[in-house]
């Protein structure tokens, strides 16, 4: 079931809340936490009922497994839960791409029948393993199989994250003041919950809309022109920001309304001025599972520069394989650990390379945040591709192997140019996307809304709407757009921005975290 | 806490609700939305409902409506043969509830017809056209597609803001609905065609990048439901005009593999190609006068196909 369903949003949220206050009302906490886990146990059936035995089976292993290793440490036992974790993982997410390369490589001919991904298993795997580990390192306490479950099933996250940790969540499902439903905690989660669901159905699709036929065209390989292939990279990045942004609102808008607080996932990522501020804002509770549970046991900066920086390039092609079964997923996942490792390399360097007294200037800063950006809507588009031909098609174009197509509003300016570059292979008609107005219209205020609005979690940020998030208002909150406030005109807005975004429901799109 | 909030909310939010869903239904009450079906659509249920058997169905778009005349195509079969075909608004959606009507009315083939850009048309039409086909709850399918039947017809932005500008046009400039006078659907099986269209420059390329693989769903329920049924499904591309031929010779077969891939029985990969004298008012409606010449390739088709198995 998808959060932007008429399904949901009209009938499976409304009967969840209603069954929360009721039991809360007229049964003990016991029996609210049993119906939450009933409720998100159906949420993901509804999908595909088949795969609930398997979630229900690895949710039952490892309370079993955790459960042992409170009692006795056994390090055996901690090796197995996660050997079956990974295999699980493995062969669900893995096992046709590792036959596929086996056949390559050695010209074979294995098969294997082609397995469907369950839903969210690369997030709920994740999020046991953490609590297998804590468990060995007794950092779990004792918790009721109802109370586990609804750890790792609760619905607002269960799909596509964040990746929740038992100490920030067990705690408050079992808070006795956070049974029933509160006015003000459903005002605030429905508040979060529109204004992600208006990022997801109103822009991340139209976005979509724009990006989709240009990269489907680059995988028939069919040659692009230079701003077609930006145009289509632009709105893909613009596309999958606001729709893992709107997810993440929707999430912890969901949580809310059950007197829960998730941890903050996403903080405005395309603002960051370097690639390590960005996985410090983007998939932030990955990032952090990454670091804690693969850089840190590797090795982490411990053993020297040269080891640290192995062990990034290790952690994000792990990272990038995560995300999926493919080489682009690992190249793309290869990009970022280089990223990374420039950006460390030019912290030690850049000292020297730039006077102090520059550093901190407006000029340096749009450098560096362009930089960024520029290595991250490049890496976007290994990312979306769905092959390696279909990412070299683009980038071929968007290097301008392919020539230049110019607008027909300066087409008048190909004769200059021509004369200036006379090899140039310069069109004038046609450029994709920027070939409409409104389109160069939708792609402008995107940019706008991303880089000059504050993001949900400012505007709302003094109801304290996630968990973790200090690191992001350690400076006062300055904004100069007024903050969110329950009054009647905040009110009457959100009933606007819900009824456009009930209005674009129609054409039902998955969200893109849903395939990791 | 503040429960006013909540109330102001949901206040604002009813109204917009009423006012959005007023103008849709009011404007599909007058016919002001352009929807050229309705009196096809009326008359295409009560032929199957007020039938009594029938043998072999031809559900689809305009394009089979066109093309075939199902009651030549029953008399050379030997077969009771009727046509349920609508139009393209309705997508795989609407043949799948025909045919689901004309199964249970004990047919055991049905013929699948539709224009051959039908896979590259966005997918929530289906469900939105579908309202009109509800008759009873065996219809709504289930929650959900009932639930994006219903919403998805009187709450979707195309609708509602056509919806606002023709009612303010009905009541300021009075228009009507005279698109649907063209219908007479008792005489064609389609609605009326205009003038034929001049062929001289006509020339259909169409990507395969366009093709929406999420408009297969409905396809996918039919030729589920043909097979827990045990009856025979078939699927035709409709006619096009010849130069579709010429140049979507990759989309065609793309488009042909992944209705093959539902399962159904797909009677040919090429769809019959119009030279330009056949051409009726649109590029994949063939001109009356050639109706006869259609349904005696698309009823070879179907004895080739059965003869073969």
């Amino acid at each position: 079931m998808l959060f932007n369903s008429y399904v949901f949003i009209f009938a499976f949220l409304p009967i969840v809340l209603l069954g929360f206050h009721l039991s809360s009302k007229y049964f003990g906490q016991a029996k609210v936490l049993l119906w939450l886990v009933i409720s998100s146990l159906f949420f993901y059936g509804w999908w595909n009922i088949s795969y609930l035995v398997l979630i229900i089976l690895s949710i039952g292993f490892n309370y079993i497994i955790s459960y042992y290793l409170r009692s006795n440490k056994a390090k055996a036992a901690l090796i197995l839960g996660i050997f079956v974790n990974i295999a699980m993982l493995g062969y669900y997410k893995y096992a046709n791409f590792f036959i596929e390369n086996l056949n390559y490589i050695s010209n074979s001919h294995y098969a294997i029948e082609n397995i469907i991904l369950p839903l969210a298993i690369s997030f709920f795997t994740f999020q046991q393993i953490t609590y297998l580990i804590d468990s060995y390192k007794g950092i779990t306490k004792d918790h009721d199989f109802i109370h586990y479950c609804l750890f790792v099933t609760f619905f607002p996250q269960l799909i596509a994250g964040p990746i929740v940790h038992h100490k920030e969540m067990l705690p408050q499902f079992l808070k006795k003041e956070n049974m029933g439903l509160k006015a003000n905690n459903v005002s605030i989660g429905l508040t979060i919950f529109l204004i992600g669901l208006f990022k997801k159905v109103v822009i991340a699709d139209s976005m979509g809309s724009l990006a989709t036929p240009i990269f489907n065209l680059a995988e028939q390989g069919v040659e692009l022109t230079m701003l077609e292939a930006w145009g289509a990279a632009l709105a893909y990045s613009l596309q999958l920001y606001f729709d893992f942004s709107g997810y993440s609102d929707m999430a912890i808008g969901l949580a809310r309304m059950f007197n829960i607080k998730l941890p903050v996932n996403f903080f405005s990522p395309y603002k960051s001025k370097n690639i390590i501020e960005f996985w410090k804002r983007w998939h932030i509770t990955l990032s952090n599972f990454l670091k804690d549970y693969i850089y840190i046991p590797l090795g982490g900066n411990r053993n020297g520069k040269i080891k640290q920086l192995v062990n990034l390039l290790i952690t994000m092609l792990i990272g990038g394989l995560w995300h999926g079964a493919g080489w682009t997923f690992v190249i793309w996942g290869g990009m970022h650990g280089l990223f990374l490792i420039i950006n460390h390399l030019w912290l030690n360097w850049k000292g020297r390379v730039i006077p102090n007294q520059y550093l901190d200037k407006t000029t340096t800063k749009l450098i560096a945040w362009f930089i960024t950006i520029l290595a991250l809507i490049l890496s976007w588009v290994i990312f979306r591709a769905e092959t390696l031909n279909g990412a070299m098609t683009m980038y071929s174009a968007m290097f301008g192997l392919h020539g230049l197509s110019l607008p027909n509003s300066i087409n008048s300016l190909a004769p200059a140019l021509l004369s200036i570059f006379p090899d140039a292979n310069i069109m004038t008609n046609g450029v994709g996307i920027f070939s409409e107005g409104s389109n160069d219209a939708k792609i402008i205020i995107a940019c706008i809304i991303v880089l000059y609005f504050p993001n949900t979690l400012e505007w709302m940020h003094i109801t304290k709407p996630a968990l973790n998030m200090e690191y992001f208002f350690k400076k006062k909150y300055n904004y100069k757009l007024s903050h969110w406030e329950q009054s009647v005109k905040h009110a009457r807005l959100m009933a606007i921005i819900a009824m456009i975004a009930i209005l674009s429901l129609g054409d039902v799109s998955e969200f893109l975290y849903f395939q990791f | 806490m503040n429960i006013n909030y909540l109330s102001q909310f949901f206040k604002y939010f009813a109204y917009l609700l009423i006012i959005c869903i007023g103008f849709s239904w009011f404007a599909i009450q007058n016919n002001l939305l352009g929807f050229t079906y309705t009196d096809l659509t009326n008359y295409q249920l009560s032929k199957i409902e007020n039938i009594g058997h029938v043998d072999i169905a031809i559900v689809g778009d305009s394009s089979a409506g066109n093309a075939i005349d199902a009651s030549l195509l029953g008399k050379t079969l030997n077969k009771k043969a009727i046509s349920l075909a609508l139009t393209g608004s309705f997508g795989y959606g609407g043949s799948y509830i025909m045919a689901k009507k004309a199964i249970q009315k004990g047919a055991k083939e049905i013929l699948i017809v539709h224009t051959v850009d039908m896979p590259t048309r966005p997918n929530h039409l289906d469900h939105r056209a579908g309202v009109f086909l509800i008759r009873s709850f065996s219809d709504l399918l289930n929650l959900t597609e009932g639930l994006h039947h219903v919403l998805g017809l009187y709450l979707s932005k195309d609708i509602v803001a056509t919806a606002i500008k023709q009612t303010f046009k009905y009541f300021f400039s009075s228009i009507d609905g005279t698109e649907n006078k063209r219908s007479d659907p008792s005489k064609y099986d389609y609605i009326k065609q205009h003038e034929k269209i001049n062929t001289e420059n006509i020339d259909i390329k169409i990507s395969s990048s366009l093709i929406n693989k999420d408009k297969l769903y409905y396809l996918n329920k039919l030729t589920n439901y043909c097979n827990d049924q045990k009856v025979k499904c078939f699927y035709a591309h409709g006619p096009i005009h010849q130069s579709f031929c010429k140049n979507n010779s990759d989309y065609l077969s793309k488009v042909s593999t992944l209705i093959s891939n539902t399962g159904i029985s797909l009677l040919s990969e090429k769809p019959y190609c119009m030279e330009n004298n056949e051409v009726g008012d649109s590029e994949d409606h063939i001109h009356p006068n050639y109706k006869d010449k259609s349904t005696k390739i698309y009823t070879n088709l179907l004895s080739l196909y059965n003869h073969s198995i």
